[in-house]
């Protein structure tokens, strides 16, 4: 019974004196390292409180899913990389502490079958996979050198490096004693073996018999070095990461923005210092592992404007840590004026992120500082807040009043409290179709629809006030705080209890964010319902017209209210050729109108956003590129003139249009 | 009693002058008033003033410019008083913006701005004037003697008559220094807008800076001036002394193109002399439609482009 | 007081929004005013041009002491705390009933009744003209009646030899003048004098700070008196008819429109051999 018998022999060859030595710089390594911990937690404890244990389950299975690598695999190559030095080390760590529970606890369990095909075959083939992982990830590094790893630090070369020596010192190890040892277990271990066959003719069996407690300082001493970075580099997202995955909001409302305690004394206006930031925003400093794929999916990185999602989250990241609670001021020091005014808060760095960072509450929290404390922000954004506070729409100069377009349809206002309890729903028009022309067609379209198919609904238009959203995402909370609280009593009020709406912004807000302001509401997108009538036969369509269709997904409807697959039933039904996009649902990219921005103009130059949306939508050969929101409908709009040539046109529509199109009495 | 019209015109009497002696005839004959016109700018004004109707003219001699409105103020309210005048009628513009009240405020009396007509009430003027930014009309009735300042291009000039009339010199009141000018700032290069032909007028939907620099090179083909909306101005993208609407330029061009522009009241109210509105815009529903005479849906941007395009080749 | 920051006064007026949709707007015949709850009330716009150049004036040590003042009903408070918000250091409100529409002479009789109380004031910047009647006078008779010095359409100032040099919109040419104080400035719009925002702090405390409340009678003017002032009576306010008569010029693309508008304007003989 070979199999029973089999092991080796634990620090084989190594004076005792170096094991000692070993466990002193194991435990110098490990002060090190809680000293360094110890540093990080003080800063994350300058963050106020945040909420990170409710929603158990679901924040368990996002932890889980990070760490079975779901969102690294979206990238093939440094997904790959990342699986094979993670998993490799992992195994590493796992043989490393079965000797330690051998050796130290003195729980005898390396031996026999356990042994060979663990602790040798599997050890050794992942040890090889962690060479070729760190290969790849130096490939990438150093020769592709995409442009999100354009953040070259030296750190970044030593990490690699001294992960790459620990794992080639270990086989060195292995060869060593395989190559002087005549162990009988040695094909168990093929690489070992491989490096012994090339270690023999170097030197004499006793050469290098002696030469093995050396190597085995230098493998034990890096090791600890190493360990003894962690909490000092980026290499402590190995911790940070999965908990910051953990601790990231896990929906299924997704983004929504803290409310702020205008009551308070003194009151909080936003982040100027880390001690305004919560200890989750803080801990998705550390969590970073400027892999850049927060970058690489930014829309206004991609338009070349001066905002890197990354960038934001390690200038905080560099200051906070040399500065702490004193770096600052945050908003407009730290991160520039130019990157905070340029994110349309689309999300897009939220889901590319595999370890959780919620950037766009940071940056709406640094815009807060500078709207509402510094009031310093593009004259565009203040002409809008000042229409807001005005006229409470954020349609400046406006030339029709809120209710004007519906003069002759047959669209009730709903009068009394019995009534709304009677309805269907409470159709919520929006500032956009009360104010803009071509959105106005989108509600036309859909007050068709629900009239076909017998919906019982009534709106509320002319007590309307805009949802807010723009106010809050530009960081004007407390002109926001204002319209949620207005329209939450007023709907309240009304008996309100089921709303539809044509804009993912509504939805957003009526759906999940006047929550904070006492406002319950059913809220369902036109989508949803339109999709459900189709269903229920409610709505008739003629023969599809096998139109070549693409769906841009709003950001707001799909990454934030994680509706993707409503308005592409609705466009099956309507039996068109639907195409996806190379970017679309949760990675779509966004149409440029996010985060205010539909309502003004960047300082800088660079590309339209909308352009670069609209390329990608010409690219698929549809003729049309529908979308469900009026925001993005302008964009694209725009964005398609600059692309769309005679030959090939490219229409915008809002799928509900397509709808109506094609009703049949 | 008498109706005394104010020019600042120098050599000749300009168009908005002919429509002051204009309202000024009728206005005399409605009342039983003669007419005197007095020049700020020079005796040649003066002169031809007899030719359209004035019974009186005077000159009024001095440097008016170098006490801001000091000196000429003084000098109408002085002969005014000496001509028991019940109405003074000046040129709705910069200047008589604050002439007008301060005017009728040294004669005890009131003032009417930006009238856009007059009728006869029992022997009493009743003006008509645009208020709330031009979205609505009121008639008024104001305590004499009355300044008014009448908007250009609201009413019929005088006919020439033929007649002469003896010309008065007079010298200002010595200004007391209470304003000095310190030095005038010429206005952009281009057309004068009140003026021109041919006004090509940008608003919101230029954009920027850079669009308007493609309207001056459009009104430089059509032989016009550039006039732009408050929104543009507010925007910083073209100097305030192109503004066009009741607070700034009241124009009466052939051609006015209304490029961007969504036709606030505010706007409309300096374009009611236009001949033509060519409204330019996205938006079907802008009430810049309701004005124009011809109207095209379309960026406006794209549509400078193209007009540069087809003005360029004709050269 | 050379040197001396010195006490300006802003006039404010609170009025209908200008930016009331025409399909909105209406006249009432009665009252010959529109009616109340129209549309939302605002500071005027001028009036915010006139502020924020009080307000350049204070940053540059001109004016030390700002005091917004303003005469209207009961929602004329919002425009002083507008003016607070952006740190105005008093507010006074003259405080008169909603029916009353005062013409410009009344108005400026009761400016200048509190202008006169709150002492040391050498210096009142009023807007060019209120968008709601559009007279565009009170300012300058205020002047009149203070003997004080005016300038009218202003959109720069600064402290220069004891005088304040302004710069001004002309007839034709903007000017530089040389303006003797005491002085009324009437302020006309420009890309400088933009309202700034306040911050929400200075808004929080805006809505703490007193606002010093006179009625007319405690200015020292009767009712007869007042109405005494009048010296312009609204004999009839009407929405005048738009006729809208556009034809649209289409085309296949922007060159075929631009080609079909310029012989459209030949023919209608508005333009002479454009091309």
């Amino acid at each position: 019974m070979f199999g029973a018998t089999a092991t080796r022999q634990v620090h084989w060859d190594v004076p005792p004196a170096l094991v000692l030595l070993m466990y002193a710089s194991m435990g110098l390594a490990l002060l090190v390292f809680a000293y360094g911990v110890w540093r990080r937690l003080r800063i994350w404890r300058l963050g106020r409180r945040a909420v990170v244990w409710d929603r158990f389950g679901a924040r368990l299975r996002r932890m889980l899913a990070a760490i079975a690598h779901v969102k690294l695999f979206r990238k093939r190559l440094p997904g790959f990389m990342h699986a094979l030095v993670f998993f490799g080390f992992l195994i590493l760590l796992a043989a490393t502490t079965v000797v330690f529970v051998d050796n130290d606890l003195r729980i005898k369990i390396m031996h026999g079958w356990f042994y060979l095909v663990f602790e040798s075959l599997i050890v050794d083939l992942f040890g090889l996979l962690v060479l070729v992982g760190l290969g790849i990830a130096a490939y990438r590094r150093y020769l592709m050198r995409p442009v999100t790893l354009e953040h070259r630090e030296p750190a970044d070369a030593v990490l690699l490096g001294s992960l790459f020596m620990i794992a080639l010192t270990g086989f060195g190890l292995e060869g060593l004693r395989l190559a002087v040892t005549h162990d009988h277990w040695a094909s168990w271990s093929p690489i070992g073996l491989a490096f012994a066959k090339a270690l023999r003719p170097l030197g004499s069996g006793a050469a290098l018999k002696g030469a093995y407690p050396w190597l085995w300082g230098a493998h034990v001493l890096m090791w600890h070095t190493l360990l003894a970075c962690v909490p000092y580099t980026k290499a402590i997202h190995a911790f940070t990461g999965p908990l910051n995955v953990f601790f990231s909001d896990p929906g299924p409302a997704r983004g929504v923005v803290a409310p702020t305690d205008f009551g308070a004394e003194p009151v909080r206006l936003g982040i100027r210092t880390p001690a305004d930031m919560t200890w989750k925003q803080l801990f998705d400093l550390d969590a970073c592992t400027e892999c850049g794929r927060c970058e690489a999916a930014c829309p206004a990185t991609a338009a070349g404007k001066p905002l890197s999602p990354k960038r934001v989250i390690l200038d905080l990241r560099d200051a906070i840590r040399a500065a702490g609670a004193d770096a600052g001021p945050l908003a407009g020091g730290v991160v520039p004026y130019e990157a905070l005014w340029a994110c349309t808060t689309c999300r897009a760095c939220e889901e590319a992120c595999p370890v959780g960072i919620e950037h766009v509450s940071t940056i709406v929290g640094l815009r807060q500082n500078l709207a509402m404390e510094q009031v310093s922000m593009p004259p565009g954004v203040a002409e809008l807040v000042t229409s807001l506070e005005a006229r409470e729409h954020p349609f400046r100069g406006a030339s029709s009043g809120r209710t004007d377009w519906l003069a002759g349809l047959d669209v009730p206002e709903l009068d009394s409290v019995e009534e709304a309890a009677d309805l269907d729903a409470v159709y919520w028009i929006g500032c956009a179709a009360a104010f803009d022309e071509r959105a106005q067609q989108i509600a036309r379209a859909l007050v068709r629809v629900l009239l076909h198919a017998g919906v019982r609904f009534a709106v509320v238009a002319s007590k309307e006030r805009c949802n807010g959203d723009v106010a809050r995402r530009t960081g004007n909370e407390f002109h926001y705080d204002m319209l949620a609280n207005a329209n939450v009593e007023m709907l309240n009020a009304a008996g309100v209890t089921r709303i539809l709406t044509h804009c993912p912004h509504c939805l957003q807000q009526l759906r999940h964010e006047y929550r904070g302001f006492g406002g319950r509401y059913e809220v369902v997108h036109h989508s949803e319902l339109v999709g459900a009538l189709i269903e229920e036969g409610r709505v008739r369509l003629a023969p599809g017209t096998r139109e070549r269709i693409t769906f841009h997904d709003p950001c707001y409807l799909g990454r934030y209210n994680g509706e993707f697959d409503a308005p592409r039933r609705v466009l099956d039904a309507l039996q068109v050729e639907r195409v996806e996009m190379a970017r679309s649902r949760r990675e779509s990219f966004c149409c440029g109108a996010g985060g205010g921005h539909a309502f003004f103009e960047d300082a800088d130059a660079g590309e339209k956003i909308n352009a670069i949306r609209a390329r990608e939508a010409a690219a698929t050969g549809a003729t049309t590129v529908v979308t469900g929101c009026p925001f993005c409908l302008t964009m694209l709009a725009s964005g398609a003139r600059s692309v769309a040539t005679e030959e090939r046109p490219l229409r915008t529509r809002d799928f509900v249009e397509l709808v109506a199109d094609a009703l049949v009495d | 009693m008498m109706i005394l019209a104010a020019t600042w015109d120098a050599e000749r009497l300009g168009p908005a002058s002919r429509e002051l002696l204009g309202a000024a005839a009728r206005l005399g004959a409605a009342l039983g008033a003669d007419v005197a016109l007095a020049s700020l700018g020079g005796a040649g004004a003066a002169e031809e003033a007899g030719g359209y109707g004035a019974t009186q003219a005077f000159v009024i001699e001095g440097d008016h410019a170098a006490s801001g409105n000091e000196s000429a103020l003084a000098a109408l309210a002085e002969l005014a008083g000496e001509l028991e005048a019940r109405v003074v009628l000046l040129p709705a513009d910069e200047r008589t913006a604050e002439v007008a009240p301060r005017l009728a405020e040294r004669l005890g009396g009131a003032a009417v701005m930006h009238a856009t007509g007059i009728d006869v009430t029992d022997g009493r003027p009743i003006w008509t004037k645009p208020v709330f930014g031009g979205k609505a009309l009121a008639a008024v009735a104001a305590s004499e003697p009355v300044v008014a300042t009448l908007r250009r291009g609201a009413f019929e000039a005088a006919e020439a008559t033929g007649g002469t009339t003896a010309v008065s010199t007079r010298t200002a009141p010595a200004a007391d220094g209470a304003v000095e000018l310190v030095g005038t700032d010429a206005p952009a290069a281009g057309n004068k807008l009140e003026d021109a032909k041919v006004i090509v007028a940008g608003g919101a939907g230029i954009g920027n800076g850079d669009g308007f620099a493609e309207l001056d090179e459009l009104a430089r083909l059509l032989g016009g001036a550039v006039g732009a909306s408050l929104a543009a101005v507010d925007a910083g993208w073209v100097p305030p002394d192109r503004q066009v609407g009741l607070t700034g330029k009241v124009v009466s061009p052939d051609v006015y193109f209304a490029l961007g522009i969504s036709g606030a009241s505010q706007h409309l109210a300096g374009i009611g002399g236009a001949k033509a509105v060519v409204a330019v815009n996205t938006d079907p529903d802008a009430p810049i439609f309701a004005r124009a005479r011809l109207g095209v849906v379309m960026d406006c941007r794209a549509f400078v482009a193209a007009m540069l395009d087809r003005l360029r080749n004709a050269q | 007081m050379l040197g001396l920051g010195m006490h300006a006064v802003v006039l404010l007026k609170q009025i209908l929004d200008w930016e009331l949709p025409p399909s909105r707007f209406r006249i009432d015949s009665e009252t010959r005013r529109p009616p109340d709850g129209l549309g939302p009330t605002l500071l005027g716009p001028f009036e915010q041009n006139a502020l924020e150049l009080a307000l350049q004036l204070r940053d540059a040590g001109v004016v030390d002491r700002l005091t917004a003042l303003v005469v209207g009903p009961a929602d004329s408070a919002d425009s002083l705390r507008k003016a607070l918000a952006v740190r105005a250091d008093e507010a006074v409100h003259v405080e008169v009933g909603s029916a009353e529409a005062l013409d410009p002479s009344q108005t400026a009789e009761l400016l200048l009744a509190a202008i006169r109380r709150l002492d040391g004031a050498e210096l009142v910047l009023a807007g060019r003209q209120a968008g709601d009647w559009d007279h565009g006078q009170v300012g300058y008779l205020v002047a009149e009646r203070l003997g004080w010095t005016a300038v009218g359409l202003v959109w720069h100032a600064e402290r220069s030899d004891g005088r304040i040099l302004v710069q001004r919109t002309g007839s034709g040419a903007d000017e530089r003048l040389a303006v003797r104080l005491p002085a009324v400035l009437t302020v006309t719009s420009h890309p400088s004098l933009q309202l700034r925002m306040g911050s929400v702090m200075d808004r929080m405390a805006a809505n703490k700070k007193p606002i010093t409340r006179w009625t007319p009678d405690e200015l020292g003017l009767a009712p007869e008196q007042i109405a005494a002032a009048r010296r312009i009576e609204l004999t009839k306010v009407w929405v005048p008819e738009v006729e809208r008569a556009c034809e649209l010029i289409e085309g296949e693309d922007a060159a075929a429109v631009a080609t079909r508008l310029l012989g459209r304007l030949e023919e209608l003989k508005l333009l002479t051999r454009p091309a």
